[in-house]
């Protein structure tokens, strides 16, 4: 069968998702904007009263919007990295999944900044970081880092999508489409037509995109963990920060990846796109991060532990008593770094939904852990606060803060409701690529083989 | 035998050999007092104000431990006539401390010597105790000289007799330094001569302060007539040290950022965006060469 009957089989598989919206479509788009519109209430509450209604005081400056901030960011950069790594490491079963990885990362990458913006008790300020930025401040780095992310990303997105925009424009006859739409595939299709040397154009931009987009998402996650790291907070303070960072990030991501698509092959039948394959191979990645994140954690526990100075003590001591953050901390790293191990490494318990639900486990943990290595750090300074009201000392999140954070992933999921009805969930022109048709070449321009001296 | 008599056997033998016993010792307890002990020692500070410290305690080696807040009361003596100086009180540890001005003289006997005597009355559970200690005052002069561009420390020792002249004092132990940011860097130890005077080469390569001020410390450590001494004097021998500088430069807060930043991010931004642009023209450059005549449909 020739690459164009077996895009049209697939698009005909596939053409539910985009065809014009059915009712249960927009009771989804309902609900979720039910739960935008009450984060967008409680943002209004926040803004006329202040921080006073969320949880924030004096001491414990930050809460669950940084954890937020910090995991969404997270999520983002994992998924360009897996995506970039994929792409140039031309991993054959892995094209199904490149789309979501993308959208994950942009989508991650819009939301994520803004539970930054919420933590400000002063958001007009924030022009400043614009007019005065300083160089030397890891916020300014941040600020850069994000923003040179966000746009290589929306691009590099764009740029995978240009042949399924070709492939639905040359077919949008056969599909039940609105007309503004068909007129929109063909503008975003930017005339590609498939000849060899717009093929070639194409692919050498995707391989630049993602050479680029690797070393960005590494760097600018670093970038976000030296936010943290140059602080000498004890807790933060740690030459590990970066690497345990990127570490969580291509964990939690992978995670939500096996999330997402078990959604998809659960609700859309999408059983021969999302193979048993692809949730062994990623289930056991799984288990490897799992054990990696283990390593790291421990190793930052135990220099730690051997700190003889009492606020760090102190601060070790939260983690370990049951009556603060000894529950939090035990369920959590038992989730991260053992669950896992347990459910996906013993043959008995494994199949397609124990490691989905491991998966949900394992993103519920690893955003445990970032609570915890952000606000019992703040509740304990190295002077103890003193004729404090306990609220200003004990850090306790408002349903401000909550309602806030559902409408974040509210918005997130409906960026990709409204996504997979724009175009295919799955890149089918990618998948439809032969094996080595796309070579990608390493040390371009090398002009004669080495191996001939 | 039945288990009754084992039982009563059992409950005599208890009661005999351990509950009885145990009650002795107790009653005993209770009427024995706890010896206790005091340390006391002598201390002339840098600005010539003395020092009493004393350490009461109970116990000795490992069960060493200092009775808290307890009432201690100082005397001197004047000839034969004791005379109470204060009364002051122990902390949680055991320890008190008594600073006494310098303007403050302490009688002497005929031989020079003065004596503090501190006091526990103990209460009912410790023993009272007391404790002597005896210092002669001596005075130590710090100046500085250079000789032949060398630096020198001269340090003299003296008393004041009884008409009030200085009595140089020969073979006191003298060890210099310099004080440091959390505790002092010797550098000699000297022993004055017969006209009191010992005297040491100052090294040239001593760190100061950004204008070269070091605290120089000459102390007499615990000796058996005059107790300890300490004496300081500022000079500005040392070597030029501006730290402001390397902080400023490591700072988030600094003015400017290091260079070092400034090109590793302009070559990290550069480098990035130079690629993003290429990537851009290419994907424009797929709309240009679009052929008239349209392919087969993807």
């Amino acid at each position: 069968m020739d690459s164009h009957l077996k895009a049209k089989e697939l698009l005909e598989e596939n053409k539910t998702f985009i065809e014009k919206p059915n009712k249960q479509w927009f009771l989804k788009v309902f609900i979720l904007a039910v739960l935008i519109c009450i984060g967008l209430y409680a943002l209004v509450l926040q803004i006329t009263k202040g921080h006073l209604i969320t949880g924030m005081r004096d001491n414990v400056v930050w809460g669950v919007y940084i954890v937020n901030f910090v995991f969404i960011l997270g999520l983002s950069y994992a998924g360009a990295l897996i995506a970039g790594i994929f792409h140039l490491a031309r991993v054959e079963w892995a094209k199904p999944l490149q789309r979501i990885l993308k959208l994950i990362t942009v989508f991650a990458l819009i939301v994520g900044p803004v539970y930054i913006l919420l933590c400000l008790g002063r958001p007009e300020r924030l022009l400043n970081l614009f007019l005065y930025p300083r160089i030397q401040s890891p916020i300014t780095w941040d600020l850069i880092a994000i923003m040179t992310d966000l746009i290589f990303c929306i691009v590099y997105l764009y740029f995978t999508y240009i042949k399924d925009f070709a492939l639905l424009r040359d077919n949008s006859a056969n599909l039940n489409l609105y007309g503004w739409r068909k007129k929109l595939y063909k503008f975003l299709a930017l005339g590609y037509q498939n000849t060899p040397e717009q093929k070639k154009l194409l692919n050498r931009a995707l391989d630049i995109m993602a050479a680029i987009i690797i070393p960005t998402s590494i760097i600018a996650y670093s970038l976000l963990a030296w936010l943290f790291g140059m602080n000498l907070k004890v807790g933060w303070h740690s030459a590990m920060t970066a690497p345990f960072f990127v570490l969580s990030a291509v964990y939690s991501g992978i995670a939500l990846l096996i999330i997402i698509m078990w959604i998809y092959r659960k609700t859309q039948r999408l059983e021969k796109v999302f193979t048993d394959n692809h949730f062994l191979y990623l289930g056991f990645s799984l288990v490897i991060l799992s054990l990696f994140y283990g390593y790291f954690y421990f190793s930052q526990y135990i220099t730690d532990w051997y700190n003889i100075q009492e606020t760090t003590n102190r601060l070790l001591s939260k983690y370990m008593d049951f009556s603060q953050y000894g529950i939090h901390f035990s369920v959590a790293i038992f989730m991260v770094a053992f669950l896992p191990s347990i459910i996906i490494g013993v043959p008995w318990f494994r199949s397609i939904n124990s490691i989905a639900i491991t998966s949900v486990f394992v993103l519920a943990g690893l955003w445990v852990m970032r609570y915890l290595m952000i606000v019992p750090v703040l509740e304990t300074p190295y002077l103890p606060m003193q004729d404090f009201r306990e609220s200003w000392v004990h850090y306790s999140a408002t349903w401000i803060e909550w309602s806030l954070t559902i409408a974040g992933i509210a918005i997130c999921v409906l960026f990709f409701v409204v996504a997979s009805k724009l175009a295919p969930i799955i890149p089918i022109s990618e998948m439809l690529e032969k094996k080595g048709e796309n070579k990608f070449v390493i040390f371009y321009k090398t002009r004669r083989k080495l191996s001939k001296g | 035998m039945k288990p009754k008599y084992i039982l009563t056997t059992a409950l005599l033998f208890l009661f005999f050999f351990y509950y009885l016993p145990a009650k002795t010792t107790a009653a005993a307890n209770i009427q024995k007092k706890t010896k206790t002990r005091l340390k006391v020692y002598y201390e002339k500070l840098a600005n010539s104000d003395k020092k009493i410290s004393i350490i009461l305690f109970q116990g000795t080696g490992k069960k060493m431990k200092g009775i808290e807040n307890a009432e201690l009361v100082l005397t001197t003596f004047d000839l034969d006539n004791e005379r109470q100086l204060t009364t002051i009180y122990t902390d949680a540890n055991g320890n008190a401390m008594l600073i006494i001005e310098a303007k403050y003289l302490f009688p002497k006997d005929e031989r020079g010597y003065s004596v503090v005597k501190v006091m526990y009355s103990g209460n009912d559970s410790l023993k009272a105790a007391q404790k002597k200690v005896k210092f002669m005052d001596l005075n130590v002069d710090v100046s500085f000289e250079i000789v032949d561009s060398i630096k020198l420390i001269t340090v003299s020792t003296f008393e004041i007799d009884s008409i009030g002249n200085p009595k140089p004092i020969e073979g006191v132990k003298l060890n210099i330094g310099v004080e440091r940011l959390f505790s002092t860097l010797y550098l000699s130890k000297i022993e004055t001569n017969k006209k009191g005077i010992g005297t040491m080469e100052f090294p040239e390569d001593i760190a100061g302060d950004s204008i070269g001020t070091i605290n120089v410390i000459v102390k007499i450590d615990d000796n058996d007539d005059y107790g300890t001494i300490t004496k300081a004097k500022k000079i500005n021998w040392g070597t030029i040290v501006d730290y402001s500088n390397v902080s400023e430069n490591r700072s988030l807060f600094g003015d400017e950022a290091p260079l070092w930043m400034i090109i590793s991010v302009f070559v990290v931004l550069a480098g990035a965006w130079y690629h993003f642009i290429l990537a851009i023209y290419k994907v424009l450059k797929i709309k240009k060469i679009e052929p008239k005549i349209l392919n087969e449909p993807l």
